[in-house]
């Protein structure tokens, strides 16, 4: 059952310290058709807190999709997503690496560290919106997510 | 002395030398023997003698005896002498007559009484008278036979003087008993077996002892008999007789004043000597007769031997005199003279020895003649010849004087050091550049001094082990940095050699150095090494820069390029159109700078991101550098062939974008032409050479250096785009990988880039 018959819009947790990018992809997602709910975390750790709904994220509702960027302050996004995938409540939760690097170690070490792709953040926007819309395409569309839990 | 007198002494004293010492020894060992036989001989006479007196003296003494012990006569003669009684007194007379009556040798018989008193006798005038003192028994109870007397008729007769005892023990006198001793003296006159000196002596001594009465006829005096007295000397046997412990000597003398041999007896019944003698010259007759014989008979051997002697001698040197006459005569000249000896012995030989020696000698002559002759011309050569060579040599030694003085002007000037070492390390030459190294004001200095001797210290003992290592070893050192310590200036570094010197007998006796200053040298190596150190560094902080610096650029570039590009996205043709314009240029802009950072951040990583050498099949790189510009390949329809490529060690995304670089530009620069290009590969060199050639718009002479450094553009940005990096990094790479690139062109007609690849040992 997808998410856009449910009726429900779809949650995605963009974790991302740089606040233009945060912009674009808002405004790339905005371009889209589905209806999508765009929390963000500013670093790994605020990202942390609102996954395992930690005061003031009690109300968090668990996004169906994570953007996680890897180079951030605080937390970054590799812990982030070693913490997500060790933990069982969330390491269901598909996790999209979306950064700058194209550095082959970055790459290799997402993929142990399970994340389920990885993606590099192109210059121009064109082909940002490209990415972004490919992403929304075939998460929501052509994948199967696993079901929510009922919440607590 | 002459080898003939020689000989014949040597043939008298071997032959007689013996002859004589064999003649005395037998004469001597002859002349013994008679002497031992003869004293043998006169023994057995005298013990035949000895027991013939002593058998007869005793026959009379048993006469007397038996008479004396008559029963009957004494018993008669006890009554007459104790009882006065008459008939039996003339019973003893007649006793005393019977007796003599029936003997031949008695003569006469009394009975003395012990006063002295004749008191029977067979010669009655007797009776009556006193016996004379000289007459009476010498002892009471003894027999004694020591009285020997001539009678009124001149008879020889003999006295014994018999006891008698009545009962064994009652005296009665004595028995007198009157014998003739005709007997006695015919045992003394057989001289069978004495020769005809021989004689039989038999004497008693006279009362003073000093000389001795003959008791018996001798062969010389026969009337001997108690007429001649003999006065005993010491070399008499007489008195060797009678006292043999008085008289040691053999050689004795006899009563006649000869030199007799003998053998002598003490008659011991009655005190009595014999003797048995011969003459001494007698019993060495033989002897005498034997040493005359030989004496003959060496003679005659003499005299045979002489002649034996003299006639070998001279058969022995009338030869040689011929020889040495002969020799004499060649010697004055007559070679060809002859010696001509018949004979199959030594001397033949030696003849036969000579003539062909004297004919030797007469060839050697002419030989010798020849071979003069030949020398004195071969000498004649000689000396032209040795004339000719010491006039080389005196040119050849003035060239090598000029040589040596042009070596010493060298060795002097060169300008490195120059030494020559004895064995032990002293100087023996040393030039004026090595003087200097070592900071002496002349050579003099150094000479016959060792490097320690001049400046004491490491360098100097280094220096010593270097010499004997070389010196023993004869190993040379060859390019050695060590270190020249001058004191009062700094330290040398000096490159050194040094090779052992050795004599013709290929010893070793010294060394060679030849040493040079490298101070300088040593300094801008040292600079040289910094400044590499320091380029390096610089260099890798500038990629590292470069590196750092394009990545983070990127970031606020994305950021730039990504907001004009929404603000176009969003605002195109609702502003004005100056607006959109300027959105166009900042768009523009921002993409190439973005290529920009893309391409400087690919050339900084040639050097500090590049990966692994590994084996690579070229044509597989090409294909995928093709393939990542297929886009532009199919929109100019360029056409490229390929020959067959070879595969080699490089990192394969360099080698990619190499080729893709090259092809892109070979596109790029095509002009009007549909583009043409060709890869080629050669072998060269121990590597590869590779091309890329086109058919584009060439490249200017000038330009071919230039268009590998980084940012350099030969063309507007409106005719071909561009970061002005593509070459440059193509160089990078090609350097990265140890070959070199280069282009050839012709402008117009095409472009022709080589570069070469090792081959590295996959």
């Amino acid at each position: 059952m997808s998410a856009a018959k449910r009726g429900n819009p779809l949650i995605i947790l963009l974790v991302e310290d740089n606040p233009a990018d945060v912009r674009l992809t808002q405004e790339a997602l905005r371009e889209g058709k589905m209806a999508i709910d765009l929390l963000v975390a500013k670093d790994g750790r605020q990202a942390m807190d609102m996954l395992r709904r930690k005061p003031p994220f009690s109300e968090m509702p668990r996004p169906d999709i994570i953007l996680l960027d890897l180079n951030m302050p605080k937390m970054d996004g590799r812990e982030a997503l070693a913490q997500i995938k060790r933990d069982p409540a969330l390491k269901a939760i598909p996790v999209v690496v979306l950064t700058t690097s194209k550095a082959e170690e970055d790459i290799l070490r997402s993929y142990n560290l399970h994340c389920n792709c990885y993606i590099t953040k192109p210059v121009e926007f064109d082909q940002f919106m490209h990415i972004v819309r490919s992403i929304e395409d075939f998460w929501f569309s052509i994948v199967k997510l696993p079901p929510k839990p009922d919440p607590v | 002395m002459k080898i003939s007198h020689k000989l014949t002494l040597i043939f008298l004293g071997l032959a007689l030398g013996p002859l004589v010492l064999g003649s005395i020894l037998t004469y001597i060992d002859a002349r013994d023997a008679f002497i031992r036989q003869t004293r043998t001989r006169l023994d057995t006479v005298a013990a035949l003698e000895e027991h013939g007196i002593e058998k007869l003296l005793q026959e009379y003494t048993e006469q007397a005896q038996q008479l004396a012990n008559n029963p009957a006569l004494l018993e008669n003669l006890n009554w007459m002498l104790y009882l006065g009684d008459v008939e039996a007194a003339e019973k003893v007379a007649f006793m005393l007559e019977e007796v003599v009556a029936v003997s031949d040798e008695l003569v006469a018989l009394e009975i003395i009484s012990p006063e002295g008193k004749v008191v029977a006798s067979t010669r009655p005038e007797r009776v009556g008278s006193m016996v004379e003192e000289k007459q009476k028994p010498l002892d009471e109870g003894m027999l004694h036979i020591d009285r020997l007397y001539r009678d009124q008729d001149r008879r020889l007769l003999i006295q014994f003087d018999e006891p008698l005892y009545y009962n064994l023990e009652r005296p009665l006198g004595s028995l007198k008993l009157l014998m003739q001793a005709d007997d006695l003296q015919a045992l003394t006159d057989d001289y069978s077996g004495l020769g005809v000196t021989g004689e039989i002596l038999l004497a008693r001594r006279t009362p003073d002892h000093s000389s001795a009465e003959l008791l018996a006829p001798t062969r010389f005096d026969p009337d001997a008999t108690l007429n001649r007295t003999i006065h005993l000397t010491s070399s008499s046997p007489l008195m060797f007789a009678f006292d043999p412990d008085t008289i040691q000597n053999s050689d004795w003398t006899d009563y006649r004043g000869k030199r007799v041999l003998a053998s002598t007896r003490l008659i011991r019944s009655a005190g009595w000597a014999l003797v048995v003698k011969i003459d001494r010259d007698e019993a060495l007759n033989e002897a005498k007769m034997l040493a005359n014989g030989m004496m003959q008979i060496f003679i005659l051997v003499s005299l045979c031997t002489l002649l034996v002697a003299l006639a070998v001698s001279r058969s022995l040197t009338l030869p040689l005199i011929r020889l040495t006459q002969t020799a004499h005569r060649i010697a004055s000249g007559e070679t060809n003279l002859r010696v001509n000896i018949d004979s199959a012995n030594e001397i033949g030989s030696l003849a036969d020895s000579f003539n062909i020696m004297a004919q030797t000698l007469t060839e050697y002559g002419e030989e010798l003649e020849r071979r003069v002759q030949q020398r004195t011309e071969q000498l004649r050569k000689a000396n032209t010849a040795l004339r000719q060579e010491v006039r080389q040599r005196l040119r050849a030694a003035r060239i090598l004087s000029d040589e040596r003085n042009r070596l010493r002007t060298l060795i002097e000037n060169l300008p490195c050091g120059i030494v020559v070492k004895d064995r032990n390390s002293r100087y023996n030459l040393i030039n004026r550049s090595q003087m200097h190294l070592l900071g002496l004001e002349s050579t003099r200095q150094a000479l016959g001094r060792t490097a320690m001797d001049l400046h004491p210290g490491e360098a100097a003992k280094v220096a010593l082990e270097d010499d004997e290592r070389v010196m023993s070893t004869g190993e040379p050192l060859i390019n050695v940095e060590r270190i020249q310590v001058n004191p009062g200036m700094h330290n040398h570094h000096t490159l050194i050699t040094k090779a052992p010197l050795r004599n013709k007998d290929n010893e070793i006796v010294g060394l060679v150095g030849i040493i040079y200053d490298i101070t300088e040298r040593k300094q801008i190596e040292q600079r040289l090494i910094q400044t590499a150190e320091e380029l390096q560094r610089s260099n890798a902080e500038l990629e590292q820069f470069a590196y750092i610096a394009s990545h983070d650029l990127q970031e606020p570039l994305r950021m730039m390029t990504s907001f004009i590009q929404l603000l176009q996205r969003r605002y195109h043709g609702k502003l004005d159109a100056e607006a959109d314009e300027y959105i166009t240029f900042a768009v523009d802009g921002a993409i190439r700078m973005q290529r920009l950072i893309n391409d400087l951040l690919a050339y900084s990583r040639v050097g500090t991101r590049g990966g692994e050498f590994e084996s690579v099949d070229c044509g597989q790189i090409v294909q995928a550098a093709m393939d990542n510009l297929h886009l532009a390949i199919e929109e100019s329809q360029a056409r490229i062939e390929l020959d067959s490529l070879p595969t080699l060690l490089a990192d394969p995304s360099q080698l990619t974008q190499l080729f893709q670089n090259l092809l892109a530009n070979a596109i790029k620069f095509r002009g009007e032409n549909t583009p043409e290009i060709r890869i080629e590969a050669s072998e060269s060199g121990g590597g590869w050479r590779f091309c890329v050639r086109d058919n584009g718009i060439g490249i200017a002479l000038d330009a071919r250096e230039r268009i590998f450094q980084i940012f350099q553009r030969l063309h507007s940005r409106e005719e071909y785009e561009g970061t002005g990096i593509g070459l440059a990094l193509c160089q990078r790479i090609v350097l990265r990988h140890g070959g070199r690139i280069w282009v050839e062109s012709e402008p117009g007609k095409g472009s022709a880039f080589f570069f070469t690849l090792p081959v590295n040992t996959v």
